[in-house]
This record gives structure tokens, sequence and C-alpha cells, in this order.
């Protein structure tokens, strides 16, 4: 986690159908946007497991904008980010 | 040509260092053509009730923390066709050529989704942000006009006077080439903004925007504008250009040569030089200033000081003995300060630096480096350490101790020098200042820093500044001399 502006990111390892694991970069919102929906710098932990739905980069590159997070606990945050006005596509 | 994705992955968070981010990333930007409306960080639609507090003079203030500014979102310039051609093209090329999306300042009238605070006395409100640049706008309320041959900037010069309960707001001087607003509107250097700021009552804000600018625009541009009180949050330190990994990702989509993407070649990949400073004028003789009203020391003033480099060496740990030989060796190629990153709380810069001065707040602004600003608190107020852990200037709670102004700071991340030669310390600096006004030129201030990462005792010196009359802090912006806008 990247608890830095101008926006907060955070890394994840994704393993994917043919179990390679790869690295990918995703994008949240500025910091004190993310602080008024109660996310905190410590939301995430390196080893927690969550899912992410967002907007890939346009050049194709292992990075995404989120548009919301299933934290470890269950709930499911707004990432408080540009990509936030994204066509859902569940 | 924008993909969409759903991913339902199990996923190990893992710090690495991926260096893409997507083209519609603005640096805390909604995109041109988001959605109208209160957007996440604006805020209740209606502020905490209560009667309008009043200064001293009886006049109303806007001292607080308010919400990101709402815009009517219904009020369209109308634009000579050069100008709409401009905006056109920035729409085509998705705002990819954003001020903002590079930490440099949007320039008023832009409201950023982010809070604002206002700070007010009788001669002087201070507009603070939090972003996009953590900077400052001085309205000077005290009858005085725009000086004559002024320099154009990002924030203009700004004169204000009261109309009712409005406080009346000019501003000219403009930098030409700044974004307004986030469609890139296009200003001359002749465009004229007028904002009318109107506190309801306690917790709701009118502002009435009007931009004249005869080169671009047919006519009178009005917005109309609300925004609510923010009493329970504080505003955080926002360093925009800490992580911004999007100026190296916008070029693709741009293709302008006149463009802020077309001067990142003339980005100074050293970091920018060091400052050169005014010759301080002598200080003036007379007696320590007082409120009339508290009878407390007034320390308000512009003040230089007299000395950048600290008087001694701290006493290390083998680690950070270490971390500091290192930097010395590396002669400051690494330097925060080159790359517009903040001094921090104790490293001073040689531009100016002001203190204003309520019974409740004390601000502190700086020229250079960041043209940023410190706030210390004296109204007994819980530091919101669970907000902001780890800032480059820490969270500072101030007390009158007799004659003293005893301030005292924590919240600091490891980031800053102490001064520029790399003194290093750790995230559990604790530091104490102690400001001393002995009479009305000087200004001495005693630091104590205690840091049991990084210090084996406790390292104390004395800072002295003297008063400059008649200065005034000028707009420095790090950023634009970094990336060659200018």
């Amino acid at each position: 986690m990247e608890w830095m502006n101008p926006h907060a990111r955070f890394y994840v390892d994704v393993m994917g159908t043919d179990g390679k694991v790869v690295n990918w970069n995703f994008e949240l919102g500025a910091i004190p946007v993310l602080l008024k929906q109660g996310w905190r710098k410590d939301s995430l932990k390196q080893g927690d497991q969550v899912s992410v739905e967002g907007t890939l980069a346009k050049d194709g590159s292992k990075s995404a904008n989120a548009r919301s997070v299933v934290l470890p606990d269950g709930r499911r945050v707004f990432a408080g980010s540009s990509g936030g006005n994204g066509p859902a596509n569940q | 040509m924008r993909k969409n994705l759903t991913l339902f992955v199990v996923m190990a968070v893992t710090a690495a260092c991926l260096t893409l981010a997507t083209a519609q990333d603005k640096g805390g930007a909604p995109l041109p053509g988001a959605p109208k409306g209160r957007g996440p960080g604006r805020g209740a639609k209606k502020g905490p009730a209560g009667p309008l507090p009043r200064l001293s003079d009886g006049k109303p203030d806007l001292t607080g923390v308010w919400n990101g500014f709402g815009g009517s979102g219904n009020d369209a310039p109308n634009m000579q066709p050069w100008a709409a051609k401009i905006v056109a093209d920035h729409r085509a090329a998705g705002g990819a050529e954003d001020f903002e999306a590079r930490c440099l300042p949007g320039g008023p009238p832009r409201a950023a989704p982010y809070h604002t605070s206002f700070f007010a006395t009788p001669k002087l409100v201070l507009m603070l942000f939090e972003g996009n640049t953590h900077m400052y706008r001085q309205f000077f309320v005290d009858g005085s006009s725009h000086p004559k041959d002024l320099k154009p900037t990002f924030y203009g010069d700004s004169r204000a006077h009261w109309n009712g309960d409005t406080l009346v707001v000019d501003t000219v001087s403009f930098f030409e080439k700044s974004w307004y607003d986030f469609a890139g509107t296009p200003h001359t250097k002749d465009m004229h903004l007028t904002e009318e700021f109107h506190r309801i009552d306690y917790g709701n804000m009118e502002m009435k925007v009007t931009i004249e600018d005869p080169g671009a625009l047919n006519g009178p541009w009005v917005i109309n504008r609300t925004t609510t009180l923010e009493p329970d949050f504080e505003m955080t330190e926002y360093v925009c250009n800490e992580n911004n990994q999007d100026p190296d990702h916008l070029h693709a989509a741009t293709n302008s040569k006149e463009s802020v993407v077309g001067t990142q070649a003339k980005r100074l990949v050293n970091g920018v030089p060091p400052v050169q400073p005014k010759k301080a004028p002598a200080p003036p003789a007379g007696p320590t200033p007082r409120n009339s009203d508290t009878g407390t020391v007034d320390l308000s003033g512009v003040w230089v000081p007299t000395s950048t480099v600290l008087p001694s060496d701290p006493s290390y740990t083998p680690a950070f003995k270490k971390i500091y030989d290192e930097r010395k060796a590396n002669k400051g190629k690494d330097d925060p300060e080159k790359f517009c990153l903040p001094d921090g709380a104790v490293r001073v810069n040689p531009l100016p630096y002001k203190i204003v001065q309520r019974s409740n707040m004390i601000a502190l602004l700086w020229e250079g480096n960041t043209h940023s600003y410190r706030r210390f608190f004296l109204n007994n107020r819980k530091p919101p350490l669970d907000i902001e852990p780890d800032s480059w200037t820490g969270l500072s709670d101030g007390k009158w101790d007799g004659d003293t102004l005893v301030v005292e700071t924590v919240g600091f991340n490891d980031k800053s020098w102490l001064d520029s030669t790399g003194k290093p310390h750790s995230d559990a600096m604790h530091l104490v200042e102690r400001y001393k006004r002995p009479d009305l030129g000087h200004l001495n201030v005693e630091l104590t820093i205690e840091d049991a990462k990084a210090f084996t005792k406790p390292y104390s010196f004395t800072r002295s500044f003297t008063l400059a009359p008649g200065w005034e802090l000028q707009e420095y912006v790090c950023q634009a001399i970094l990336d060659g806008v200018y």
C-alpha cells in the first residue's frame, strides 16, 4: 500500500487460471477523499486477500483505476478514484 | 477505447514498484464530462446550524474547515472562437494536459474536491488549501490596492473589501497558461476575477464567482457555488508530488507542442537550483508588540531566518549516522527540496516566512520550497493521529507559557531533512519549539528534538529570525520551475 498523494495505490499479486502470478498496480483516490470514506493507512496489510473492481489502463499494462474494493472483512468500499464514474461491468 | 473489467481474483498484497497508470488519472480531478453533483469530497449538502461567527470588528469570521465548493454546473462561459477550440481540443485529449495532473496549481477560481480552510483576521483573510496544491492565498482587507508592475502568478494578487456581510475579493495578474477550471478554459493575462464569499450562518457559505476576460470571453462568466463547514474533520497535509505517477503516462494522450506535456522536455532532471535570497533589511527597533485585547505577545510579521544550517550535529545512533554519512557523500543529489518535496517542520529555506495570529490558532506561511503552511492549534484539540500518522510537517499544538509560545509537534514521517546537509530523523521525532519575540524586530525559536530511534540524546538549538518591514511573501511554485513551465 502506498498511502501517498495525489492518489493512494496498492500492489497485488494475482494468480491467473494458468497458475502464473502477475503483479498489478491499483490506483485509489486521494488520501483526504479516502479518509472520509473510512479508509486508513493500515486498511490493507501485506498478505490480505482482496477483490478489486476497476477500469483498465488504456495502455494495456497491469494497472487499473480501482472503483471498489472488497476488504478482508467483507466490507465493500468505494475506492474514491476518478475511475469511479466508469460503467459497471458485473 | 476504454476497457472495463471486473476482477474477482484472490490476491495477496505485496509491495512492488510498477510505474503504470491510466491516462484517465488526473491527480484527484473529476474527468471532464464526469457526472455533476456532490462528489465524495464535497461533504454534506447542508452544513451544521448555528449563528454566524464574527470577528472583533463585527465582520463575519469565515474561519473554519470547508468542504470542496460545489458548482451549480449549469453556467457555461460564452467563449470566443479561439478559446472554444482550445476547450474542444482539451476535451478530445481527455484533459491529459491538465496542470492539476502535474501537481501544478489549478489557479482560482478552480474548486478542488478537497477541503479549504479559511483563516480570518480583520486585516487579512487566508485561504489555505488541502489540495491539489497544499498552498495558500492571501486576501488583504486593509484598504490597499493592487501593486503596480505585478508579475503574473498562478494565484494572482488579491485585495478584498466588505460589502455588508459579503467579502468581495478582487484578483488580477494571472499566469496565462494555468487551468482555472476542469475544462481548461483559456484566459489572458488581463483576466479579472471577482469572488464574493458570504457565510450565511455557522455551517453554510455561498460563493459567487465572476470572471471577466475580454480577450477570451464575450461577457462576464458568473458561477454560483456553495460549501458547507466540516466541523469534525481536519485538513490533511496533501503533498501532490509525493507519488505522482501520471506525467510520464500522459504523453500519449496529446500531441500539442504548446502544452505542459510539451514542456516536460524542459524538466530540470537534477532538480531546482537553490534559491538566491534577497538581503534582509535591518530589523526595526521597538518594544514587543502585544494583542490589545488579550495582552498576549503578537508574533505576526514577515520574518527572515538569519541562518539555514544547523549549528551542530545531533548525536546519532549508528544506523542514522550511516544515513547521514551517505547523504553527505551524495552531495545533496537526493535532496527532497530540489524535487519540490517539503522541508518539514525543522528545516528552513532562506526565503521569508510569515506568521498570522488568531487567539485560537497561529498560521506559519512560507514563501519558498512548497509555498505552504503549518498551523499551531491553541484550543487544546487532540491531534487527529488516526487520520494522519506520518506527515512531513507533523501535527502541532501550541500554548502560551507567559510570553513564550510553546509548540509541540508529533506525527512525522521520516522523509524530511533537518537541514540542507541531509541530517536525518525518524518517524518517532518529537519536536518542541519555544517562540520568543524579545523586541519588535527579532524572533528567536528554541528547538528541542527528541528522537529515540535516531538520536542518543535530545538535540537542541536556537534559530533566529529578523523582521522584514514592508516585505510580503511572493508566489513561489517549485513544481513550475522544476517542470520548466514558466
